[in-house]
């Protein structure tokens, strides 16, 4: 199993528009040290590997069960692994033909990745855009992201940083935050309590955070998800939009909700958590608002 | 260029103030084709009682299109502004009984009831082809007598078997672009003065021939023009309203003049270009006749008429809005399975627009605009708008315009780039100045206008029957146990990958060979059979040289052919490569085994195949390594063969409709393909393996241009926004990129999978919407149901999110 | 004399006709050619219209199935048809102007007539989706074997009416 203090990588999305100015290549880290109850992409807390399994992909010829170790196979349609036993080697995975078992979290080595990423380069010059780190949370790896950010500024890349705020910020100050453009800030719920309650962690560090970068000289810009019964009371959204003015900032970015994530949870194996009903679904699209 | 346009969309411009082409647009759509006569009865009228056989060919071919024009009824539509039609019907579908005409002849009687793309003919037409026409020419057409004079060769039997290539010499040379430029800057009186010069001094009888040939068939078209003179004037007498008596009397006083003398106004220019254009499909088939590079023909008329106030931005709209709409009044000729080739193509007259001029400079004019204007107001098939794109010389908000007109019309115009098109051709032997003014023929092929004869479409080659012959030992799944190509080593025997190349190079050698064979007879035979004066009179070179374009008279010799099924073959050599050689996955045999069963029982095995991660279009060196290998072969094999004039063969990778109709027809494949689904279009990723935007467009833009010498038609489909004005900038910035990284043409389709799904199943809900096959754009709903099909499952990508939508 | 042969070529037709139309129906039509050119053959006899169509024709178009049991010759001449069976391997005098070699019997009848028997509309074909499919191979002059399919399916259309 990759230890921890080597960053896994879920996914390098290519071309979005929607993560930052212009077409933008996103790295999503795997790893998270919040864990939301609406989580879109479950499959990004985790540090470690996992495996996904997608029973419509599987051909049922169980060469994963030939493959793996520990006898964690099982043979149940909708149900391949036994997580108690399975000891995250993912040879299952690498051995399934039709990839309904599949690898979560890849390791590269940041001059691979460096590459990769400027292969898109054309795009970001033509639309003025660049790379987006993502997650998870890039920032629990402050020595890597360091060096993959330095070396795409040497490059004359945009970069971007989504973030959820929970950081150290020495490090991140020492380590980021000279080579990052932008820094797209998530803030959930401005109370402390209810912060606690619904991403597991208290938001003192987060709203500290905020205020030390706001004073920083690069381009911040809040993001509130906009989650039905969590973080879209008007008490809510009217602190949120206090505490950022008093940073000095005048935009903020409304998130909206994608119900997407919730299927995610079961392919690796963990159970969803509960959210209200009737979440709204497919509501007409907003631009940066005013809080 | 100076643009003096408040407003570059021309917005205000709108077919609710040009009421005229408002009408004659819905008469078009509402006219159903219908079988014309006129041509095949002259031309058959004339072989049986006026030819000379003891003229020479070439007179003999003059005398008869002097005839054909000379007696072709002189007709203007109502309404119209430009006089002259290529048929006598509103919409004609034209019959060559020299060419592929009898291939109609089966179905005379049942035409109307097709269930696609019907058309009407009288009871007395029926007669006139069964027994008077289609009888005289069976013996006579350049299919049968290249037949007979090369004693039924092998390459003419393999192309009928269809599957392999198809050599299209016999039903249409003509896909060219004629020098409309000389008739703009001279007149064809210019050239009746030359030819006449030449004729009387020159002392070579074939020359000379061939001079008295050109002068007889440039009298014919004055002929007709002055007939249509004085058809118009007569109307314009009998004509009870005042506003169209004075339109009819100044279309008869343009038609006295041109395209005899050169044209001083806008309006006569496109008046001499369309009589020439009518006059030039009664001599070639309507396939692909080019128009050139209007914008930067027609400028120079067009802003002296501005400068002068007789033109406005609007009145040009209008013109050339007629103009567009005569290029529809005719439709190839079709057979009701040709349907399954090259389903509802239209004429495919491509015009070209905007890039540079001749020294390299922006040649973006207010023209460029106006057409684009035309095109989308119309949203008509013809003619397919290219659109030359030059980064950084041409300005930004041309490209912005292009991508609004895209979005408005969902189809058109297409993309090529300047810089990586000019060096190809520089590569070809161009001059910097002929490559420079390059325009499309076509589908997306590359040539100097009215200098180049260029046969583009020559030959379609389907890679795929070379991958299968090498699989199969030379034989073919389809054509079962005749051994076709050569017996190359059994699967049993390749002890690695390249024993295996080896054999699929054998099997393409082979059917390249066969495929340049037949295309130099027939060329031979279509020179002794059907010379072209008048192609040749609008062709540059032929007039020093004092040869026919079908003998090399042109400037520029060349002959195309187009490549089917690239990516298809990339990924299953990839597979194959992989999963017998590299990883021994499987024995060969078994691979064949499962290809052969269509993959069934052999699901592990199929999944494996499908999920290689070497696949076209999605960042494997390997795929890249192996499309490198194909395309620098195609291109080598292709370069050192000779055509029968003189110049040399270029490949390109557009199919037209082809690849929907030869994937019904192809087998399971190494790549995972199964049976009968259709082969990817163009040089295009297959659908589901290249699921990120910008890794197939670097993928494809990273190829060597200079390899693709006859271009490529990259066909993708983007999702549209539901704010146009969100999109555009995305839309911009995508092309741009592509070119910058070196890519060479790209098309879209601006429409969702829904969408086109819901036109499949409710053709009455989208009456004529224009979607782009591979080349050319046609209505969805004349489409056969693979060729939707496959438009349907083409790759179609989200610009927010720059992946592939399913 | 030829008009008193009439009233028995009329008869003789009228049987041939149903055969065809019993043949057609059947779908299965290891006779079925033999049965299409003796009906053209006496239509052309007893019909002066339908003569017309080949008036001053001469060619010679040879069918045969792929595995040569089935051969026959079909020649028109003289304003007639005339057919003649052949032995597997028979050889011929005079090169035939176009050759059809069918894989089975139901190829050939979707081939020769493309309203697909009494099925009408329902099964379309036309020759060159024959070709496509690789039912049939054709080996000579196409415009012979065009015209002959024009006939062919003329004459599918007179008796689609007659059945009406």
């Amino acid at each position: 199993m990759m230890p921890e203090k080597f960053p896994l990588i879920v996914d390098i999305g290519r071309g979005s528009t929607e993560d930052g100015p212009g077409v933008r290549t996103t790295v999503f880290f795997k790893g998270c040290p919040l864990s939301c109850k609406w989580c879109q992409n479950p499959e990004t807390l985790d540090p470690q590997v996992e495996i996904g399994f997608y029973p419509k992909d599987c051909i049922g010829c169980f060469d994963c069960a030939i493959a793996c170790s520990e006898d964690a196979i099982l043979p149940e349609a909708n149900v391949r692994i036994d997580r108690s036993k399975c000891a995250r080697c993912a040879q299952c995975a690498d051995i399934c033909p039709g990839k309904g078992l599949r690898r979560i979290g890849n390791y590269y080595e940041v001059e691979e990745l460096i590459e990769i990423l400027l292969r898109d380069r054309v795009f970001y010059e033509t639309s003025d855009g660049g790379v987006t780190l993502s997650g998870g949370e890039p920032t629990l790896w402050p020595g890597y992201c360091g060096e993959l950010l330095r070396g795409l500024k040497a490059n004359g890349i945009h970069t971007a940083v989504q973030t959820c705020g929970y950081f150290d910020y020495s490090a991140f100050e020492k380590e980021l935050l000279p080579w990052i453009d932008l820094v797209m800030y998530d803030i959930k719920i401005i109370g402390p309590e209810e912060h606690r309650q619904h991403t597991g962690r208290d938001n003192k560090k987060i709203l500290e955070n905020f205020i030390r970068l706001s004073k920083e000289n690069i381009e911040l810009i809040p993001r509130v998800p906009l989650i039905p019964g969590f973080t879209t009371s008007e008490e809510n959204l009217s602190g949120i939009s206090n505490f950022v003015r008093a940073g000095g900032i005048k935009e903020c970015s409304l998130l909206h909700y994608n119900p997407l994530g919730l299927s995610k949870w079961e392919h690796i194996g963990k159970a969803e958590p509960e959210l209200p009903r009737c979440l709204p679904q497919n509501e007409s699209e907003q631009s940066p608002g005013q809080p | 260029m100076p643009i003096a346009l408040d407003d570059l969309s021309l917005k205000s411009v709108t077919l609710d103030k040009l009421l005229r082409l408002k009408k004659l647009r819905d008469v078009h759509f509402k006219t159903r084709p219908a079988v014309c006569t006129e041509l095949p009865l002259l031309m058959t009228t004339y072989m049986r009682r006026m030819d000379n056989a003891s003229d020479s060919q070439e007179v003999r071919a003059a005398k008869r299109l002097k005839y054909v024009l000379e007696n072709k009824k002189p007709l203007i539509q109502d309404d119209d502004l430009l006089a002259g039609t290529t048929t006598t019907k509103t919409k004609g579908m034209v019959i060559y009984p020299q060419f592929m005409g009898q291939a109609l002849w089966p179905e005379l009687e049942t035409l109307p009831e097709r269930s696609k793309n019907p058309y009407n003919i009288t009871q007395a037409e029926i007669d006139d082809l069964n027994f008077k026409v289609f009888p005289y020419w069976m013996d006579g057409t350049i299919q049968e007598v290249c037949r007979k004079d090369y004693n039924n060769p092998t390459c003419q039997k393999i192309m009928e078997r269809l599957v392999f290539f198809l050599g299209t010499k016999a039903h249409v040379i003509s896909h060219t672009v004629p020098d409309y430029e000389v008739v703009i800057e001279e007149g064809l009186d210019s050239i009746i003065k030359t030819t006449t010069a030449k004729e009387s001094t020159e002392t070579d009888h074939k020359k000379k021939d061939f001079y008295k040939a050109v002068r007889t068939v440039l009298e014919g078209v004055i002929a007709y023009a002055q007939r249509l003179s004085k058809k118009t004037a007569a109307m314009a007498q009998r004509e009870l309203d005042p506003v169209r008596k004075e339109e009819l009397m100044t279309i008869s006083k343009i038609c006295e003049r041109v395209p005899e003398k050169k044209p001083q106004t806008f309006h006569e220019a496109l008046q001499a270009i369309w009589i020439c254009h009518v006059a030039l499909h009664q001599e070639n088939n309507n396939i692909a006749m080019s128009l050139g590079r209007l914008d930067q023909m027609l400028y120079r008329l067009y802003s002296d008429d501005i400068k002068a106030g007789t033109l406005t931005p609007e009145k040009a709209v209008e013109l050339v809005g007629c103009f567009f709409l005569r290029l529809v009044d005719h439709v190839p000729m079709s057979p009701e399975t040709g349907e399954e080739l090259f389903g509802g193509s239209g004429s495919n007259q491509a015009i070209t627009i905007g890039g540079v001029d001749q020294n390299g400079k922006n040649a973006v004019n207010e023209l460029t605009y106006v057409l684009l204007r035309a095109t989308e107001l119309l949203k008509v098939r013809d003619p397919n708008v290219n659109a030359r794109y030059c980064p950084d010389e041409n300005p930004p908000e041309y490209l912005v315009r292009l991508g609004e007109v895209n979005i408005t019309t969902k189809a058109t115009p297409c993309f090529h780039n300047d810089v990586e098109v000019i060096k190809t051709l520089l590569a070809q032997n161009y001059t910097e100045k002929d490559a420079r003014n390059y325009s499309i023929v076509g589908c997306v092929e590359p040539v100097c206008g009215g200098k180049t004869f260029g046969h583009t479409g020559a030959i379609m080659l389907n890679l795929t029957s070379a991958l299968e012959m090498a699989l199969f030992q030379g034989r073919h799944r389809l054509t079962e146990e005749e051994q076709v190509g050569p017996k190359t080593a059994p699967p049993s025997e390749m002890l690695n990958f390249s024993d295996f190349l080896n054999a699929f190079e054998t099997q393409l050698i082979f059917l390249i060979d066969q495929s340049v064979e037949l295309n130099n007879m027939l060329g031979k035979t279509h020179l002794k059979v059907h010379p072209l004066p008048l192609l040749s009179a609008l062709t540059k070179g032929t007039m020093d040289k004092g040869k026919d374009v079908l003998e090399g008279g042109a400037t520029y010799n060349a002959s195309g052919a187009a490549i089917i099924g690239l990516s298809e073959v990339v990924d299953s050599l990839c597979a194959l490569k992989e999963l017998v050689f590299d990883k021994q996955e499987t024995a060969f045999a078994e691979l064949i085994k499962a290809v052969e069963n269509d993959w069934q029982g052999y699901e592990r095995l199929h999944q494996k195949a499908i999920h290689s991660e070497n696949k076209y279009g999605a960042g494997s060196r390997e795929a890249a390594d192996m499309t490198k290998y194909l395309l620098d072969f195609l291109h080598t094999e292709y370069q050192s063969r000779e055509n029968y004039r003189g110049g040399k063969y270029t490949v390109g990778y557009w199919t037209m409709t082809t690849h929907a109709g030869w994937g019904v027809l192809t087998g399971a494949m190494p790549s995972g393909r199964r049976n009968r689904e259709v082969l990817p279009s163009g040089i295009t990723p297959v659908s589901r393996q290249a699921p990120d935007l910008m890794e197939s467009l670097g993928f494809v833009a990273n190829l060597d241009a200079k390899k693709i010498a006859n271009s490529h038609a990259l066909n993708l489909k983007y999702t549209p926004a539901r704010d146009p004005a969100h999109m555009i900038p995305k839309f911009a910035s995508s092309v741009e990129a592509f070119m910058k990284m070196g890519g060479l043409q790209v098309q879209f389709n601006l429409i969702d999978r829904a969408t086109l799904k819901d036109a499949k199943a409710h053709p009455e809900k989208y009456p004529n919407l224009l979607v782009r096959v591979s080349g050319y754009t046609a209505y969805f709903g004349d489409l056969n149901k693979y060729m939707q099909e496959e438009i349907i499952i083409r790759a179609e990508y989200d610009l927010d999110t720059g992946k592939e939508v399913w | 004399m030829d008009w008193l042969l009439y009233p028995w070529r009329k008869t003789r037709h009228y049987f041939i006709k149903r055969s065809l139309l019993k043949s057609l129906r059947d779908e299965a039509a290891e006779e079925f050619l033999k049965i299409l050119l003796n009906f053209m053959t006496f239509s052309f006899l007893i019909d002066r219209r339908l003569r017309k169509n080949i008036e001053g024709f001469n060619g010679l178009i040879q069918f045969k199935s792929k595995d040569n049991e089935i051969r026959v010759l079909a020649e028109f001449k003289n304003n007639k048809l005339k057919q003649k069976e052949l032995e597997p391997n028979e050889s011929l005098k005079v090169t035939p102007n176009a050759t059809v070699i069918f894989k089975n019997a139901e190829a050939l009848m979707n081939f020769l007539l493309p309203r697909g028997g009494q099925e009408g509309k329902k099964n379309r074909r036309d020759i060159l989706r024959s070709l496509l499919r690789n039912e049939v191979i054709l080996d000579g002059n196409f415009n012979y074997i065009y015209r002959f399919g024009y006939l062919a399916n003329h004459l599918q259309l007179q008796l689609a009416k007659a059945f009406d």
